[in-house]
């Protein structure tokens, strides 16, 4: 490589890169062996007991989250809302259905303020975190336990 | 005397002696490296806490999930056995005792800290980090245990969709 400022007296300059080369292999090297490729998000979840303010009046609707085996989420509904839904979560538009019903109970007319979560014994976290996924999607708090 | 004119002019020129040097291009591979540096730089998590579990960890996948903005007590559920803080605590047969002195001792180092430093505050926090095939009765007596030692807010870490 090299330079010409093109005054008369022609002086080549060469830049030695074999430095910068040197430097350029270490941070790579340093980079590959620190890079972590993993991109974590969170759930943010509270434990029973905790999580409830106490100047929080009781909500008017109550929805306890149960995920079971075979990947179905029950909703029980309590409060203006009674009942229980079950949502296959293999099945899109049954996922679409569980969306549509948290929309409603966020809304106005049934004022859903937090979400209990629960599960079966042997459902694995995998599933767990599929329908938390789900419900983090309302923005309410989340509290895991034994409902 | 014309065969050895006509000899001269009609032979080839032949390259320098070999000096025995070799010059290295290494141009291109100044390139190569400059986009690679770019590529990593730009890679590297923005975010000023990295959390990775360790090798027997494979966290499940999640979406709608939210970045670490504070760090907290780290709590790993691996295939092997429980880790707080990097560090393997039990497996998982009656690991409720252990578990919870090693959560105890935790507390009682962080409230210890607090005291002596005013700009350290009683923490409350916890990032579990659980293998995907932990069940939700290991998982539901390691929040109760949590719950007890006073970290009621947990963060399940899971792999971004």
């Amino acid at each position: 490589m090299s330079a010409n400022f093109g005054s008369s007296n022609q002086q080549d300059v060469d830049i030695n890169i074999t430095p910068i080369i040197d430097c350029f292999t270490v941070l790579i090297t340093f980079l590959l062996a620190s890079a972590s490729f993993l991109s974590i998000g969170f759930f943010e979840v509270s434990t029973p007991g905790n999580a409830v303010d106490a100047a929080q009046s009781e909500p008017d609707t109550e929805l306890v989250v149960r995920v079971k085996g075979n990947q179905i989420a029950e909703f029980r509904e309590k409060g203006k809302k009674n009942g229980t839904l079950r949502f296959d979560l293999s099945k899109p538009e049954s996922v679409k259905t569980m969306e549509a019903e948290l929309d409603v109970l966020k809304s106005n007319d049934y004022k859903l303020t937090q979400i209990l979560v629960s599960a079966d014994d042997e459902v694995g976290f995998q599933s767990l975190s599929q329908v938390m996924g789900h419900l983090n999607r309302v923005n309410l708090p989340v509290i895991v336990g034994e409902f | 005397m014309m065969r050895s004119r006509r000899r001269r002019l009609f032979k080839k020129n032949k390259a320098p002696k070999d000096s025995g040097q070799m010059s290295l291009q290494i141009t291109s591979m100044a390139d190569i490296f400059t986009i690679l540096l770019v590529f990593l730089l730009k890679g590297i998590a923005s975010d000023a806490l990295t959390i990775s579990p360790s090798n027997g960890t494979r966290l499940p996948a999640g979406m709608n999930t939210t970045a670490l903005s504070e760090s907290a007590l780290q709590v790993e559920l691996s295939d092997k056995g429980i880790l707080i803080e990097k560090e393997f605590v039990t497996g998982y047969q009656n690991f409720e005792k252990p578990f919870n002195d090693r959560l105890g001792k935790e507390r009682e180092r962080q409230k210890l800290i607090a005291k002596s430093n005013e700009t350290v505050k009683d923490d409350a926090r916890a990032i579990l980090l659980s293998d995907q095939n932990v069940p939700f009765s290991t998982m539901k007596m390691v929040l109760r245990t949590l719950a007890k030692n006073g970290y009621s807010e947990v963060k399940f870490g899971v792999i971004k969709e």
